[in-house]
């Protein structure tokens, strides 16, 4: 069939250009990335580069929760409301999946991108997620990096496999604890401790009482370091006299000890839960002593 | 002194009796089970076992606790209601409590109570004194029974949202939860630390409130038959206030806001003391130990998991005869 003009020059010319389009869309990677979720800010520090970050959440201000306060201070914060957000005109944005949902709703409605994240419960979820946003924003090579630094201290080999292995309960503020397919678990097990609140509540967090702890009565309490400064009734219960005279020293036998970890290394999955690992599996040589 | 008669003292010793069971009931319930003979010689054990250290230093001074603000708060609901001669006057209703607790609030949050620990109760009796003059000067002592309830509830709202207010803008992140703790009390986990800190204000302020018998049983004969039998009016009005916001405010700012207690106990006991407040009084504070005793065992009881907090308990008890109340004194007045 032939065609009334020359269009095969014609059609040649718009597939460059489809093919053209096409590529420069692929590689037009996100210049401008809000994030309203902690964790993900707390990746973004990690991957991406700081000239593309627009806007990150309160919260990372805080150096008991977020690795990076200082670089935090750089940015506009958000409360993780999407009309913070809106007039940043961010081409990409990072939230959680189950954080801020009415504010992910509207942004989506208003046809930002997206990009949610689950909360890593396994080291092989912060894999995943290292993976997809460093693809997701053009720096594969630096994700891959953070990966075989995590994957080195996490290594099976490195496992510590004793065959005494220390029994640890973790409590937080208010009596949080956590169990099965939770990160802290993962790291917990991993530094050659039991964690023996595991078979005590159900799901993978949950609140125990101070009297089951006490009963419990494990070779370490691993808790959160907090500001005395402004406190709370809820932290208040880590400084409970009986909590007080089951880790004293020589007064009986096997009492626990108290391991202290920042909430910051493990309350997100990021790099810094090599930091968790180290601190517990020193903690876990003493203890076996 | 005041005579009791042999009705009102066979419930007294009636009512320490069972103080003592609910006591016993109180050690043993807990999270771990533990046999009743293991409680008792818990309690004078030196050794420090981990059953030891739960009865002594989380059992006990919980127990301690309830018998405590439950004496208060009966007592001083048995109080304002012979004083106001207002059957609906109760700490938690006219305002007291909601005060107390906000004192305590901006004290605790504030990071005073770091700094010094006696800050604490000091707040809640702040609070509390603040909110007994305010409630004389917005309805005045004298007014009547719907004024006062009025004037009360409207401190009690802006108490509530002041002390919401304050924790929502309190810098630490665990503040915002712990709304529920203030506004609805609870006795879980608290320790002697808690027990050292309002015993002496506490037992001051019950002592002054039960001086006040005579008092009361002379007012409900009224005001000037009150001062001419030789009452210092004013004076009773000051032993009143002063008691009421020592005991309240010392007990709210380590137990958050139980309600109710002070309601119910006087009315259901009032028949009992044969309608005279002077016997009223002692009986309410027995009464008021055993009912948040039974209220923080039941706390205990029902939940799975994290703890009801104790105000729900009180107040599932005490709204439906706060109510019952409502009703009978809109037919008395019709």
């Amino acid at each position: 069939m032939r065609l009334p003009c020359n269009c095969n020059n014609i059609l040649g010319l718009w597939l460059v250009f489809l093919v053209f389009i096409f590529s420069s869309n692929v590689y037009a990677y996100p210049k401008r990335i809000a994030s309203i979720n902690l964790c993900t800010d707390q990746l973004l520090f990690e991957i991406a580069a700081p000239n593309k970050i627009i806007s990150i959440t309160y919260l990372s201000l805080d150096p008991e929760i977020s690795n990076h306060p200082k670089r935090a201070k750089k940015y506009r914060v958000n409360h993780g409301l999407a009309e913070e957000i809106v007039h940043l005109n961010p081409d990409l944005i990072l939230a959680g999946k189950y954080s801020s949902l009415s504010a992910t709703k509207i942004l989506r409605k208003l046809g930002f991108e997206i990009a949610e994240f689950e909360p890593a419960v396994s080291i092989d979820g912060i894999y995943k997620n290292i993976e997809r946003l460093s693809n997701l924003i053009g720096r594969p090579n630096i994700g891959r990096k953070l990966i075989q630094k995590i994957k080195h201290k996490f290594n099976p080999d490195n496992m510590e496999n004793h065959a005494k292995k220390p029994t640890a309960v973790i409590f937080k503020a208010r009596g949080f604890t956590l169990g099965k397919n939770s990160l802290a678990n993962e790291v917990v097990l991993h530094s050659g401790l039991t964690n023996i609140a595991q078979d005590k509540i159900r799901g993978s967090f949950d609140y125990m009482p101070l009297e089951q702890l006490i009963a419990l009565n494990p070779d370490l309490i691993i808790t959160d370091a907090f500001n005395e400064n402004s406190p709370s009734l809820s932290q208040n219960l880590l400084k409970h006299p009986a909590l007080g005279k089951i880790t004293q020293i020589g007064s009986r036998e096997n009492h626990p000890n108290v391991a202290v970890v920042p909430a910051r290394y493990w309350n997100c999955g990021n790099s810094f839960i090599t930091h968790a690992l180290a601190q517990l599996k020193n903690w876990q040589i003493k203890v076996n002593k | 002194m005041i005579k009791f008669d042999r009705k009102a003292l066979l419930w007294s010793v009636l009512l320490i009796f069972l103080i003592f069971v609910l006591s016993l009931l109180s050690l043993s319930q807990g999270p771990t089970f533990l046999p009743l003979d293991t409680i008792i010689s818990s309690l004078y054990s030196q050794a420090n076992t981990s059953t030891n250290i739960i009865i002594q230093e989380i059992r006990l001074p919980r127990t301690l606790l309830s018998i405590m603000i439950g004496a208060a708060l009966g007592l001083s609901g048995a109080a304002l209601q012979g004083y106001l001669r207002n059957p609906l006057a109760e700490p938690g209703i006219i305002g007291v409590s909601g005060c107390a607790a906000l004192g305590a609030v901006i004290v605790f949050y504030s990071g005073l109570t770091s700094i010094i620990s006696i800050a604490l109760p000091l707040g809640g009796m702040a609070g509390a004194a603040i909110s007994v003059l305010l409630l004389g000067l917005l309805a005045g002592y004298k007014s009547s029974v719907m004024t006062i309830i009025l004037a009360g509830v409207a401190i009690t709202s802006l108490a509530g949202s002041l002390t919401s207010l304050v924790l929502s803008l309190a810098p630490n992140p665990f503040a915002t939860f712990e709304i529920f703790f203030w506004l609805l009390g609870s006795l879980a986990d608290r320790s002697f630390e808690h027990v050292k800190l309002i015993v002496f204000p506490l037992v001051i302020g019950i002592g002054l409130l039960l001086t006040t018998g005579r008092a009361l049983d002379a007012l409900t004969l009224g005001e000037d038959v009150a001062s001419s039998l030789g009452f210092n009016l004013q004076r009773i009005k000051w032993t009143i206030v002063i008691g009421i916001s020592l005991a309240v405010g010392v007990a709210v700012s380590v137990s958050g806001i139980i309600g109710f207690v002070g309601l119910v106990v006087p009315h259901l006991l009032r028949p009992i003391a044969d309608f005279r407040p002077g016997i009223l009084l002692p009986l309410s504070m027995l009464g008021g130990i055993n009912l948040t005793l039974a209220a923080d065992i039941l706390v205990r009881v029902v939940s799975q998991g994290p703890e009801l907090k104790l105000g729900i308990v009180t107040a599932l008890i005490g709204s439906p005869f706060f109510l019952y109340l409502v009703i009978k004194s809109r037919s008395k007045l019709q």
